[in-house]
C-alpha cells in the first residue's frame, strides 16, 4: 500500500493502550494490527484515498473502547425473517438455525478447524482495518453450509457515557462450496452527545459454486462515524451479490474490495447512499479481476441534500492473465440542493486486451420536466420529488433478492427522505 | 370555461406564442392543428403550467379565475388535465398508487372524502376497461416497460380517473398504430359530456376522424391563422399547411 503520512492524532495515541494479555487468534489479530498501525499510522487528508474524506473527524478524537460487558441493547431496527445476532451478545443462547455455525473468540473456546482459513486474514492492509485488528474486542467466525436460512448481524452503535466511544467488530463469513446464502449486516448509531465510532471489518469467503447475497446497511446520525472495511474472496464459479446501503452519518465510509481469484466468478456491486445536511458518505470499491472469465457489474446510486457530501471512488483492475473479463461500473448521483457536493471517480486499470469494460459517472438534479408530470396530476412538489427520488433508487431496491431486507431498505430510505408513511402506501397492492 | 386572450409566450428569450385567442365553452371539443414548430405543444404546456416558459403578454381565464397564477398541481386539482406526448416513467412506483395519490389530492382540494384502497381499486378497474388496460398494466410501475401505445392508453386511463373539466391532449395520436388509436379515441369519446371541455393538439387529421371536434384551429408561427368546423381538418389533410406557410407566418 502507499505509505500514509503518520498521523499522531488523539485516536492513535489512545488506541495503542493495551488489552489484558490473551492468547489465541484474537491475540494474533491484535499483534498484527498493532504492528501495522505502528508502521503505517492512520491516514490524513494528504493521503490520496482519503483526500475528500473528513478523516480528522475520526483521527483527532480520543475514542475509547466501549467498556467490556456493556449489554448489547435490543435493537428495534431489524430485518425480519432472519436469524438475528447482535454482535457482542452472548452466543450461548443464540440459535441461528441449521447450516449456520458461529464461533466467538470470547466464548467459543478452541477455534474449530473450519476457522483456519478465516484466520489467515484476507483483508488488504488498510489503516482502519489495522486499527480494528489492534482494538478488536471480539472476533466472530461464521460458517454457512448446506441450506442455511438468512442470517443477520446487528452492530448497535457504541453506548457512550459522555465520552467519545468506539467499537471494533470483526466478522469472518465462510460460505461453503455450493451453498446459497443471505447475509445481512446492519450498523446502527446510538443517540449520543459525544462522537461514536464503529470501525468494523467484515471478511467474506465465497466457496466454489456458492452464491452469497450480502446486504450491508449503515444507518448513521450526526454524531456517528462508521468505517467499514469489507473484503470478499470469490472462488471458481461463485456469485457474490453485494448491496451496500448507506443512509447518513457524520462520516460513513465503506471500503469494499472484491477479489475474483478463480475463473467464472461473478459479482454484483450495488450501492445506494444518502448524505443529508451535515453528513458525509464515502464509498471506495476495488474489484480485482485476477483470473479470466469473471464478470463484475457495479451500480452505485446516491443522493446528497443540504450541505451533505457524497464520495464515490471505484476501481476495476483487470490483471494481465484475466482474459474474457466483463466489467461494468457506473455511479449516478442526484443533488437535491445547491450546497450538496458529490466527488465521483470511477476508473479502470486494464492489462489485458480481451475484455469488455465500461465505466461512467453522472451528477445531476431531479428533472423539472419529470416533476411537472407528477404535479400535473395534482401531486404537490415535495411528494413529487420524493417519488422521483424513490424511482431513481428503485433499481437498487429491486435488485435485493431477500424480501425482508428489500423492504427494510425501502422503508429506511423513505424515512431518510422524510416520508416514512409513504412506505405502506407505495407497497399497497 | 377557458378564455385565452392575446397570449404570448417565449422560451429562452425566443418568442413562440404570438397573441393566441381562443374561447372554449363547457362541453366543447376544440382541435389545434399546425405544422411542426408552430407552437402547438407550447400552448398545451403553458396552459398546464410547465416550467421554463415565460408569459410575455395576455391572459388565460379558467372558470373565471386567472389560470396562469396557479401552480401546476393547483391547475390539476381545479380540473385541468394534460395528456403528455412523452409520459414520464416512474420505476418502483405502481400506477395504482400514483393514481390514488393523484385522485385523492384532487378530491381533497374539492372537499370530497379520500378514497380508500378498496374503493379506489373498484374505480380503477372500471376505468381501465375504457382503454382496455389489463390489470397487469395498472399494477406495474408507472409507464415502465409500456409500449408507446400503452403509455398513451395509460394517459387516457389517468384522465378517466382524474375526471377533468378541461382535458388538453398533446399529440396523443403520435406513435400510435391504428388499433391503439381507435382504443385511445374510444376512451376519450367515452369521457365527452356537457361539463367536459377538450383541447386536442395534433399534427394530423387522423385523430379527428375518431374524435370529431366542434371547432378546428390552425396554428402557424405562434398565431391562430384560421378557425372553422371539423371540415377544416379535412381540407388541411388534403392541401397541407402550405397556404399558411406561404403567408410568411412560419415560426422562427
Amino acid at each position: 500500500m502507499t505509505e500514509l503520512s503518520l498521523q499522531k492524532g488523539a485516536l492513535l495515541a489512545e488506541s495503542l493502550a493495551h488489552f489484558e494479555p490473551i492468547s489465541g487468534p484474537l491475540a494474533e489479530l491484535r499483534q498484527a494490527g498493532q504492528a501495522q498501525l505502528k508502521q503505517h499510522g492512520l491516514p490524513g487528508p494528504r493521503d490520496e484515498a482519503w483526500r475528500f474524506t473528513q478523516v480528522r473527524s475520526v483521527t483527532d478524537v480520543a475514542f475509547r473502547r466501549e467498556p467490556a460487558g456493556v449489554a448489547a441493547r435490543a435493537v428495534q431496527l431489524q430485518v425480519s425473517d432472519t436469524a438475528t445476532l447482535v454482535f457482542g451478545s452472548d452466543l450461548a443462547s443464540a440459535k441461528p438455525g441449521p447450516g449456520i455455525e458461529v464461533w466467538s473468540s470470547r466464548t467459543g473456546g478452541e477455534p474449530p478447524p473450519w476457522t483456519k482459513i478465516a484466520l489467515s486474514s484476507q483483508t488488504p492492509i488498510a489503516p482502519f482495518a489495522a486499527l480494528n485488528g489492534s482494538e478488536a474486542e471480539e472476533l466472530w467466525c461464521i460458517r454457512l453450509s448446506g441450506s442455511p436460512g438468512p442470517l443477520q448481524i446487528i452492530y448497535p452503535g457504541p453506548t457512550s457515557s459522555g465520552e467519545p466511544t468506539m467499537k471494533n467488530p470483526r466478522v469472518h463469513v465462510r460460505v461453503e462450496e455450493g451453498t446459497r446464502a443471505t447475509f445481512v449486516e446492519l450498523t446502527t448509531a446510538s443517540e449520543s452527545l459525544a462522537p461514536t465510532l464503529t470501525n468494523s471489518v467484515s471478511e467474506v469467503f465465497v466457496g466454489k459454486n456458492a452464491t452469497l447475497e450480502h446486504v450491508r446497511i449503515s444507518l448513521g446520525n450526526l454524531k456517528s462515524r462508521q468505517i467499514s472495511t469489507v473484503s470478499a474472496k470469490l472462488l471458481r464459479n461463485s456469485s457474490y451479490l453485494s448491496r451496500v446501503v448507506t443512509l447518513g452519518g457524520a462520516l460513513t465510509r465503506t471500503d469494499l474490495t472484491i477479489s475474483m481469484s478463480e475463473k467464472g466468478a461473478q459479482a454484483e456491486l450495488d450501492g445506494l447512499y444518502f448524505a443529508a445536511d451535515g453528513e458525509q458518505v464515502d464509498h471506495h470499491t476495488v474489484v480485482e479481476h485476477a483470473q479470466g472469465h469473471c464478470q463484475s457489474v457495479q451500480k452505485y446510486k446516491g443522493f446528497a441534500s443540504g450541505n451533505g457530501q457524497a464520495i464515490f471512488d471505484g476501481i476495476v483492475r483487470v490483471h494481465p492473465g484475466a482474459s474474457g473479463t466483463v466489467a461494468h461500473q457506473s455511479n449516478r448521483n442526484v443533488l437535491l440542493s445547491e450546497e450538496a457536493v458529490v466527488h465521483t471517480k470511477p476508473h479502470l486499470e486494464i492489462e489485458n486486451d480481451d475484455v469488455v469494460c465500461t465505466h461512467g459517472a453522472t451528477v445531476g438534479r431531479l428533472r423539472l420536466e419529470e416533476q411537472f408530470y407528477l404535479q400535473s396530476r395534482g401531486i404537490d412538489p415535495d411528494t413529487a420529488r420524493t417519488l422521483l427520488s424513490y424511482a431513481f433508487a428503485s433499481e437498487v431496491f429491486d435488485a435485493i433478492i431477500h424480501p425482508a431486507a428489500r423492504d427494510f431498505v425501502r422503508r429506511e430510505f423513505l424515512s431518510k427522505l422524510g416520508s416514512p408513511a409513504l412506505f405502506a402506501e407505495l407497497l399497497a397492492p | 370555461m377557458l378564455k385565452i386572450e392575446e397570449l404570448s409566450a417565449s422560451v429562452d428569450g425566443k418568442s413562440i406564442l404570438k397573441g393566441i385567442n381562443l374561447d372554449i365553452k363547457a362541453g366543447e371539443v376544440h382541435a389545434v392543428m399546425g405544422p411542426n414548430g408552430s407552437g402547438k405543444s407550447t400552448l398545451a404546456s403553458v396552459l398546464a403550467g410547465k416550467p421554463g416558459y415565460k408569459i410575455t403578454s395576455g391572459t388565460v381565464t379558467y372558470e373565471g379565475k386567472n389560470l396562469l397564477e396557479m401552480a401546476p398541481e393547483i391547475r390539476a386539482r381545479e380540473g385541468v388535465f394534460l395528456g403528455f406526448q412523452y409520459p414520464v416513467e416512474l420505476p418502483g412506483v405502481s400506477n395504482l398508487y400514483f393514481l390514488k395519490a393523484a385522485v385523492n389530492a384532487i378530491r381533497k382540494h374539492r372537499g370530497l372524502s379520500e378514497y380508500d384502497a378498496v374503493d379506489f381499486m373498484a374505480l380503477a378497474k372500471e376505468k381501465a376497461k375504457l382503454v382496455e388496460l389489463s390489470d397487469a398494466l395498472t399494477q406495474r410501475p408507472v409507464n415502465v416497460g409500456f409500449s408507446g401505445g400503452e403509455k398513451k392508453r395509460n394517459e387516457i386511463f389517468q384522465m378517466a380517473l382524474l375526471a377533468p373539466k378541461l382535458a388538453i391532449l398533446d399529440e396523443t395520436d403520435s406513435g400510435l398504430d391504428i388499433d391503439a388509436l381507435r382504443i385511445v379515441a374510444n376512451g376519450v369519446n367515452a369521457q365527452r359530456g356537457p361539463q367536459v371541455s377538450m383541447l386536442l393538439i395534433t399534427h394530423y387529421q387522423r385523430l379527428l376522424e375518431y374524435i370529431q371536434p366542434d371547432y378546428v384551429h390552425v396554428l402557424v408561427g405562434g398565431k391562430i391563422v384560421k378557425s372553422g368546423t371539423h371540415t377544416l381538418a379535412q381540407d388541411l389533410e388534403a392541401r397541407g399547411y402550405a397556404e399558411f406557410l406561404g403567408a410568411g407566418a412560419l415560426a422562427p
